[in-house]
């Protein structure tokens, strides 16, 4: 099945820009990419589309595991694989952009074994926090679970540390919520 | 038979708060039963009894369980309203011509199973439930805010969802644990008032923020709210 035009155009602008970010390095580089991962949870919300959760959550990662090598990563490295993903989607080839893909995660999850667990728990990471995203924009806490394949336990611990609950007005005031309760256990 | 029906959210709060054991004395004063079903089941036990991280959390809901103080419904009749409502509420709202699929079947199987068991309430902590059921309009400007695209509604999908749903209400871990402490029941927890000036609105306010923090859907307005009505 083809991906959906939309999907393939977010993705294929993400990757370009981080092709580019990885054409010089600079200070900036790593808040760069980490912005460039929630360019496309909207398509993940919306269409509910694993690709752009894969491609968010491996930039996600690999912009905090910038930040955490500095100078010591090779950008040249990741470059040409990035190329080849985009290449392969652009040419709708899907089975050859997620080969890519997968060959893209075993490249940070083995760039050194100091880091090795370091990368699975930003990996880890970026789900949890993609799944708190997408629930931001609108989809139940159990449905962003499913679709990140993160725990409920996971999601709400880091849900209840963001403003989500904030942001919302409710239908009923507290009084009359806790009236209600109260009328529960009389 | 009384019965509150309860989603994965309040179990996964009170849990991580180590507030669980309060339900086995709310329900002693609710005086019906606490349910959970078969899907909310997997999710809070099934899935982490399989993992290390929030294993041993599984658990202590598992003994809970086991007590009797959180009995697991299921049905075909619960399964089958779940299936209908998940398809009308995931085709609610779309964007373009695609429908959002916001919710899942385990939410679905709460809701559906307070209708068969003309449950008292549902008890739900996640926030989209709620506001489909209270405030649904409220819903369309979330998204055209997040989504950057403007969405739209099936208002004839939302009527047939408000009137399977009419009459169903809903509360948060924060509405029980503020009715616990209303009966006393974390009146252990209370310190000396030479430890702190107001001890009572420390602990209610130390409670409702611990839910929050733990996922719980409660604004921090409400809270203040609270503690003004019970920190006295």
């Amino acid at each position: 099945m083809n991906m959906l035009p939309e999907v393939k155009a977010d993705i294929l602008a993400v990757l370009d820009k981080l092709i580019a970010i990885l054409q010089a390095k600079d200070d900036k580089d790593a808040l760069e990419v980490r912005e460039l991962s929630s360019h496309v949870i909207h398509d993940a919300t919306l269409f509910e589309e694993k690709d752009a959760i894969s491609v968010a959550v491996f930039v996600y990662g690999f912009s905090k595991i910038m930040q955490r090598m500095g100078q010591d990563i090779d950008y040249r490295e990741f470059s040409a694989p990035l190329s080849a993903a985009a290449k392969d989607l652009e040419a709708d080839d899907l089975e050859g952009f997620r080969d890519t893909m997968r060959k893209l995660f075993r490249m940070v999850s083995s760039r050194d074994e100091k880091i090795n667990l370091y990368v699975s728990d930003v990996l880890r990471h970026a789900r949890i926090k993609h799944g708190s995203n997408v629930c931001e924009h609108g989809m139940s806490c159990a449905k962003s679970a499913q679709l990140l394949d993160v725990s409920q336990w996971e999601l709400m611990q880091y849900i209840g540390k963001t403003t989500h609950s904030e942001q919302m007005g409710d239908g009923h005031d507290i009084r009359s919520r806790l009236q209600f309760a109260r009328g529960l256990f009389s | 038979m009384k019965a509150l029906v309860f989603d994965s959210g309040p179990i996964i709060s009170l849990t991580l708060n180590g507030l669980l054991w309060m339900l086995r004395l709310l329900k002693q004063r609710f005086k019906g039963d606490f349910c959970i079903t078969k899907a909310v089941y997997g999710e809070i036990i099934s899935y982490p009894l399989h993992t290390k991280k929030f294993k041993l959390e599984a658990f202590q809901v598992l003994h809970l369980i086991n007590e009797g103080v959180l009995k697991v419904v299921d049905s075909p009749a619960i399964a089958q309203r779940a299936s209908s409502l998940m398809e009308t509420a995931n085709h609610t709202y779309s964007v373009g011509d695609h429908p959002l699929a916001m919710f899942h079947y385990a939410e679905m199987t709460v809701l559906a199973a307070c209708v068969e068991l003309k449950a008292e309430a549902a008890v739900v902590d996640e926030k989209m439930t709620r506001i489909v059921l209270e405030n649904p309009g409220r819903i369309i400007r979330v998204l055209a805010k997040r989504m950057h695209h403007k969405p739209s509604m099936d208002g004839a999908r939302l009527e047939a969802l408000q009137a399977e749903l009419r009459g169903l209400r809903i509360i948060r871990s924060s509405e029980l644990a503020t009715i616990a402490y209303e009966l006393g029941m974390l009146r252990h927890y209370i310190p000396d008032p030479s430890v702190m000036p107001q001890p009572k609105a420390e602990l209610i306010d130390a409670i409702l923020w611990g839910l929050k923090l733990n996922g719980c859907a409660i604004s921090e307005k409400e809270i203040k709210q609270v503690v003004k009505i019970e920190g006295k």
